[in-house]
């Protein structure tokens, strides 16, 4: 807990772009939230390969946020049943599965389309809600939090000092 | 800002080349040893595989050179393909399913000899069919407990020796009844008296007291004649009784060798049973195919039936799957399509094989039916033979029948057809099969029709049994060999019929054979019965003597009334 707090505040103590560690959370939101059966999930590992997003900050959130997944599982299954058993939506449901795309997307299941739909329609606020938080961190929070005692001492701990010198 | 990150492009690079290296070097070894382990399981004997591989842009895999040993000859692989192409659904993989969306077998063999022998692998309990014949019908004919085969049948002599005893004790009752209304020893001795007085007092008479004497004489005379005459005519009832009684008696006896000859066929040592027998040691090469149809008939009743819609609770992570095209939910396992080509091989003799099977899955589908057509051809292409086999395993909502399929040889060759328990062979055959089948849920019906012609006969063994040397003169003398076999199976019930051309010939030459063990047989059951009538045989005789006697003294009472003239 120590180490993702540590990581955390140096991601957003860093020279990092916003926008990179924006994505970075959005894009680990998107992952977190994907079943390991959609392919979507492994290719947003590629897309986080091949642009520049903040792979720390990836990495981190997408330990975090598999915990909000579960929680959030009855929700994307209601949600995807309802999407799925909808009579105006079936036709596009089953124009998606013959073309091949469904297939990949697993788009049949509930939790599949349910977390991509949702996933995707938070990733564009989840990005201005990351470089927002960001920028209000740097701005306004950062100087206060360094005076925390709690911080100050986890700073002068030797740990924190073995982690920096590995990063 | 640059948008794209070249680290990450060369890393990903580095991870799939990686990725490459680790499946050629290690996962496809892996996967090579799984197969050949757990084929090896499944198949009872030594399963190779020469490579495994696996190709992750097609998401295909790929086994060549696969060989099934044989177990039950392990210098012979059952079965051997060169190519085994499986095109991997990797979203169902993911799902924990296997889902195939096509399968392709390139040059199947069939019954190869190895360059080494196989092992065979340990077998789990209840691998053993339970359902093996001929050797069960063989087992229950080789002894016979005469007890037992009295016991089997409905024996009529003790019933019908103690009707005709109480007949005979009840006729010699009436009889009994009837005499006392003829005169006894003592009347006769009455009438011996009266008959002296008369005949004194007629010596004495002088003159007309003659004439008197000789008128009481007669009226003595006439009451000796009268009684005489009731004596006579009861003697006569009696005497056509006691010879009716005999003649009933013998044909009593009679009933005894009939019932041995029941008991017998009882037995399955009357013809029926002899040709019963014969046609099972023909059978019996084909009794292992139709065998393994019938246990794998139980498999697929098993199967369970694909639901339309899954109603259960979503698991953590794992969703719900809605049926959106299909109206059912794919099975765990199932190989859309699997293609056969190629060269065929079997017993040393090259051919052809080509052919689809669809919808192989671990459950049965709803619209979508489990069926197969493979065509064959086997021999020299001017006159090869041919088969196709053709089956469909329906959903219970699609049709009546489940299980229904054809499968048919025309003239096929066959280089050897091993006969009772590989005693003697027929080789260079040529087969015509057909093979039909029909099952639902409880019930199955399987009709097999073989002819073979053009064959030589071989025995294996110059000291096998006589009958088996009796056997190979009669192939040897016939120009085909037909067998027609019946399987049903309701329920519990199996009913199974056999014949074939052969059996009148067969039955004819072994019946000396098999006359003798039936004769022996019959002599304990006839002593057994025998033994079991003794006492009431003699109490009969007893009383047919003592009918005699009561004759007799019919007789001598007439005897004595013939002397008073």
């Amino acid at each position: 807990m120590l180490s993702a707090l540590a990581k955390l505040l140096k991601i957003l103590n860093s020279e990092e772009s916003p926008t990179a560690v924006a994505w970075a959370i959005a894009l680990a939101f998107m992952f977190s939230m994907l079943p390991t059966f959609s392919w979507a999930k492994w290719s947003l590992l590629l897309v986080v390969a091949f642009f520049r997003v903040n792979l720390s900050a990836f990495i981190l959130f997408s330990a975090l946020f598999p915990l909000l997944a579960w929680l959030l599982d009855p929700v994307f299954n209601q949600v995807g049943l309802w999407l799925l058993t909808h009579d105006s939506l079936n036709e596009l449901w089953k124009s998606l599965l013959q073309s091949g795309i469904g297939e990949f997307f697993a788009i049949n299941n509930t939790l599949a389309v349910a977390s991509l739909l949702i996933s995707l329609l938070l990733l564009v606020p989840l990005v201005w809600a990351g470089k927002k938080a960001v920028h209000a961190y740097r701005n306004h929070v950062k100087k206060k939090v360094e005076k925390w005692h709690l911080v100050q001492l986890f700073k002068s701990s030797k740990l924190y000092q073995v982690y920096q010198s590995l990063s | 800002m640059k948008l794209f990150r070249p680290s990450g492009i060369i890393i990903f690079l580095v991870l799939t080349a990686l990725l490459w290296g680790v499946t050629y070097l290690w996962i496809n070894g892996w996967l090579a040893e799984a197969v050949e382990e757990h084929g090896t399981q499944a198949n009872g004997a030594t399963v190779e595989a020469q490579s495994v591989s696996i190709n992750w842009l097609t998401s295909g895999l790929n086994i060549s050179q696969l060989a099934l040993a044989n177990p039950e000859n392990l210098s012979q692989n059952r079965l051997q393909l060169d190519q085994l192409n499986f095109d991997l659904s990797l979203t169902s993989l993911l799902k924990g399913q296997l889902h195939v969306d096509e399968l392709t077998i390139e040059n199947l063999r069939v019954n190869v000899p190895r360059q080494s022998p196989a092992q065979l692998a340990a077998k789990s309990e209840g691998d053993n069919s339970s359902w093996q014949w001929p050797k069960a019908v063989m087992d229950q004919t080789k002894e016979l407990n005469t007890k037992d085969v009295l016991a089997s049948v409905d024996i009529q002599s003790p019933q019908a020796y103690e009707k005709f005893l109480a007949d005979i004790k009840q006729q010699k009752h009436q009889w009994q009844q009837a005499q006392q209304a003829l005169p006894d020893d003592a009347k006769i001795e009455q009438l011996k008296q009266q008959y002296q007085t008369a005949k004194k007092q007629l010596d004495d008479a002088k003159g007309l007291e003659k004439l008197s004497a000789t008128k009481d004489l007669k009226e003595v005379l006439n009451q000796i004649k009268q009684e005489k005459q009731k004596i006579a005519q009861f003697r006569r009832e009696v005497s056509e009784g006691i010879k009716d009684t005999r003649s009933q008696w013998e044909r009593l006896k009679a009933q005894v060798d009939k019932d041995v000859d029941l008991a017998m066929s009882m037995a399955s040592l009357s013809p029926e049973g002899m040709r019963h027998l014969a046609a099972s040691l023909l059978g019996e090469s084909t009794a292992h195919w139709i065998e393994l149809v019938v246990d794998n008939l139980d498999k697929v009743r098993g199967l369970p039936t694909s639901p339309k819609q899954k109603d259960e609770q979503a698991p953590l992570r794992r969703g719900i799957d809605v049926a959106l095209i299909q109206p059912q939910l794919p099975p765990d396992f199932w190989i859309k399509k699997a293609r056969l080509s190629g060269a065929f091989q079997m017993q040393q003799q090259q051919g052809n094989v080509s052919g689809d099977i669809i919808n192989l899955a671990n459950a049965l589908l709803p619209n979508q039916p489990t069926k197969g057509n493979v065509k064959l051809s086997l021999g020299e292409s001017s006159s090869a033979g041919t088969g196709e086999l053709q089956f469909a395993l329906q959903h219970p909502d699609d049709a009546k029948d489940l299980i229904s399929g054809n499968f048919q040889l025309k003239q096929w060759p066959i280089r050897e057809w091993a006969l009772a328990e590989g005693a003697l062979s027929l080789t260079d055959a040529l087969a015509d099969i057909n093979l039909s089948l029909g099952a639902d849920k409880s019930r199955a019906k399987l009709m097999l029709s073989m002819q073979l012609t053009d064959f030589k006969v071989n025995n294996a063994n110059s000291s096998a049994s006589k009958w088996v040397a009796q056997l190979t003169e009669i192939l040897k003398d016939s120009p085909k060999v037909t067998l027609d076999i019946g399987f049903e199976q309701q329920g519990e019930q199996h009913k199974l019929t056999f014949s074939s051309n052969l059996d009148t010939l067969f039955f004819a030459r072994i019946k000396a054979e098999f006359q003798q063990r039936a004769d022996k047989v019959k002599a304990n059951v006839k002593e057994e019965l025998q033994q079991r009538l003794q006492p009431m045989r003699q109490n009969i005789e007893q009383q047919l003597g003592a009918l005699v006697d009561f004759e007799q003294l019919l007789g001598n009472r007439i005897g004595d009334l013939e002397q008073l003239k």
